[in-house]
């Protein structure tokens, strides 16, 4: 590639991938040669200026500085398109868990783990619901660092009451039973709900509630994690859709039967906790970073540092089309 | 200045301009900003259309029903933007609606562009507004004229929004002033007065100045004079200290500079911006109400249709101008404070304004000045 000219300020190196506002581009810093991740607002046919959503987005990171956060560095405005600048991660976690190139050990896997728990500890300890957990927006980078991304759908929480908020969050595989149930009234519980879910598909490399849609969506779990009793959750009942959802028949809890073949004992404790029916039973993120799985069995977490000899970028989008190419040589 | 947001980025992202966040500048800084916007204006002009403008975004406020955090936040945007922008250039209604919209999105307390709009109007054109409200509906605006002026308040957002390096974080005196009057131990009373001074700052400059702590102190001081200049001590609650032991606390130096992290010289010179203001607005009161003023000839920039409302003064002008006399009598010298600014030039020398609001050059919003943005 030839030298780029030195009075240029970043050189686009291409799209990889499609975010709320825009485009986002990878693009190297000329002076430093370091990457960054240009994600571009668009104001075209914005009525209302600069959108709501980006400026939470924008205030929030501001106030963020984690080693398990996306870390935003600053803002451009070039040619009349206004960007945000971020670090820049080579892959997303549903991209990486999905190709077959590098094969992560278990220790890898805890560590991936740990860091996103901590990751979500930090944002809890702040005030902050991501309220987006899922694989395209947890990031890994060649180091096998993890960083939680995509605050369009965070906000700020009051500690000590809970409010009411929209019920429309959380992207329908990673959504909490409350939230399923029509709840408005929550905390920083419903993550943690989906990082039981991520957890898991961290080990079974896709995503373990996968229903056709919102409708059928808590049935998948009954059928997973059996149906929630008086006794599992006594709160189920105050619920605003409740009678609609509620489960016609018992069904069992299958939850150890089906994943004690991917998931260490220590392990399946620490998922079961983190996906307890009771959002006030459930483990919180600086509880899970304290479990035995942890701290007491073996292997000891270990970063995937191996991943930096891993040729390409996997995002959710190359995994997609990886796949589709792949099918297309199959038939 | 059309808002013009394209599409792709070019392959190569031309060099580029830097601008830094400045949280809060030292008077001199000001003053030398200021000056450079004033224009043609002098320093009596610029005070009233500040005034001016202030009780404009306070009118809408009120009427839409913002918090007053809202309100705060887009008076000091409107103080910020005139640090960089020319009055001249700008019809104060103009900058005002734009800082009021900015600011409701940052602390999501949301209106549409048409209601804070529709709630300028009525400010301006009371009449019209009292026409239609007898006949039950809305004041009756060109959908022209209300398109024209949304396109404006967006131009000048995005000039805002650019002005603050798009750093959406807002700290204000409030929640310190409920909490070191508690420290203090103040009466309800005094903590109130406290609290309203704090509010009645945003008309000055002072929150660009100093950090929210330190102004909230500003107010306490300022708060615990007034309520003890020329009075007797009242016996107080069991726990609490009056006025006055407030008001000597804060006079000398001691502990609490430490403890709240603040400087005498800072809350006498924001005790002193305040009580001007208090002043002046009980003078322009007074003299309203016994001798009609000539009407000052009509200018673009001053729209004399708004009856903007001004601050509520409890104290009469001798009284204010008393106790600003024994402030000035022991007060100390006004310390030396280093620019946030770690020498890089704040006038942006070619002048900000040519580079900001542009859709031909590439320029780098820094959320922190530049010794404390860190590129790790």
């Amino acid at each position: 590639m030839p030298e780029p000219p030195k009075e240029k300020l970043y050189v686009v190196l291409g799209h990889v991938g499609t975010g709320t506002f825009g485009k986002v581009y990878k693009a190297s810093h000329t002076a430093t040669g370091r990457m960054v991740a240009l994600k571009q607002i668009k104001m075209e046919g914005e009525k209302e200026g600069f959108p709501v959503t980006a400026m939470r987005e924008v205030k929030l990171l501001q106030s963020l500085r984690h080693d398990n956060v996306l870390r935003l560095y600053e803002m451009m405005v070039s040619h009349g398109t206004v960007y945000m600048v971020f670090e820049y991660m080579d892959h997303d976690l549903s991209g990486v868990l999905q190709q077959t190139e590098f094969e992560f050990t278990d220790a890898h896997l805890k560590s991936f783990c740990r860091q996103m728990l901590a990751g979500l500890a930090y944002l809890h300890h702040k005030g902050v619901i991501h309220r987006d957990i899922k694989g395209s927006n947890i990031l890994v980078n060649s180091r096998g660092e993890l960083k939680l991304a995509d605050f369009g759908l965070a906000r700020v929480y009051q500690k000590r009451r809970k409010s009411d908020y929209t019920n429309r969050v959380i992207t329908q595989w990673y959504r909490p039973p409350e939230l399923l149930l029509g709840a408005t009234v929550y905390g920083p519980e419903v993550d943690m709900w989906s990082a039981g879910c991520i957890m898991l598909e961290l080990f079974t490399k896709k995503p373990v509630f996968q229903g056709a849609d919102e409708l059928q969506q808590i049935y998948v779990v009954y059928k997973i994690m059996g149906t929630p009793t008086a006794d599992s959750w006594p709160g189920i009942t105050r619920l605003p859709w409740y009678e609609i959802f509620k489960p016609n028949e018992f069904i069992p809890n299958r939850f150890r039967d089906l994943f004690k073949k991917w998931l260490s004992p220590a392990g399946l404790d620490l998922a079961e906790q983190l996906l307890a029916w009771d959002p006030e039973r459930r483990i919180t993120a600086a509880q899970a970073l304290e479990a035995p799985y942890f701290n007491q069995e073996q292997p000891p977490a270990a970063t995937p540092v191996g991943l930096s000899a891993l040729k390409g970028e996997w995002h959710e989008m190359e995994s997609k089309r990886e796949r589709d190419r792949k099918r297309r040589n199959e038939e | 200045m059309a808002i013009d947001y394209r599409g792709d980025p070019p392959q190569l992202i031309p060099a580029s301009y830097l601008k830094y966040y400045l949280p809060y500048f030292t008077p001199q800084e000001v003053e030398r900003l200021s000056e450079k916007q004033r224009g043609k204006l002098s320093v009596t002009q610029e005070e009233k259309a500040r005034q001016q403008a202030c009780g404009f975004i306070e009118a809408i406020g009120a009427d839409i029903g913002f918090p007053r955090k809202t309100i705060a936040t887009a008076q000091n945007l409107y103080h910020r933007f005139h640090l960089f922008f020319p009055r001249k250039d700008f019809a104060y209604h103009d900058v005002c609606i734009a800082a009021l919209f900015v600011s409701c999105k940052i602390h999501d307390t949301l209106k549409k562009t048409r209601d804070v709009l529709i709630a300028s109007y009525a400010v301006r054109f009371p009449d019209r507004a009292a026409k239609a409200k007898a006949m039950g509906g809305e004041i009756d605006i060109d959908p022209n004229q209300m398109e024209h002026d949304r396109q404006r308040l967006l131009a000048i957002e995005r000039l805002i929004v650019e002005t603050i390096c798009f750093n959406f974080n807002t700290r204000l005196p409030f929640p310190y002033v409920i909490k070191i009057s508690r420290a203090f131990g103040a009466s309800k009373k005094v903590s109130k007065l406290a609290y309203r001074l704090a509010t009645d700052s945003f008309r000055t400059l002072v929150n660009l100045e100093y950090p929210p702590h330190v102004v909230a102190l500003g107010c306490l001081y300022l708060a615990a004079l007034l309520s003890s200049f020329e009075r007797g001590t009242t016996p107080e609650q069991p726990g609490q200290n009056n006025a006055h032991q407030i008001a000597a606390t804060l006079s000398t130096s001691g502990d609490w500079g430490r403890q709240f992290q603040a400087h005498i010289e800072d809350i006498e010179e924001i005790a002193h911006e305040v009580i001007d203001l208090l002043i002046s607005a009980s003078q322009t009161a007074t003299t309203a109400n016994t001798s009609p003023q000539t009407p000052s000839s009509p200018s673009p920039h001053l729209s004399r249709t708004s009856a903007a409302p001004s601050v509520q003064v409890p104290y009469k002008a001798d009284q204010l101008i008393r106790l600003k006399i024994v402030m000035r009598e022991t007060e100390h010298p006004p310390r030396n404070r280093d620019s946030v600014a770690g020498g890089q030039n704040i006038e942006f020398d070619k002048s900000t304004s040519t580079f900001l609001g542009r859709n031909d050059k590439t320029v780098r919003f820094m959320f922190a000045p530049p010794g404390m943005v860190d590129d790790a």
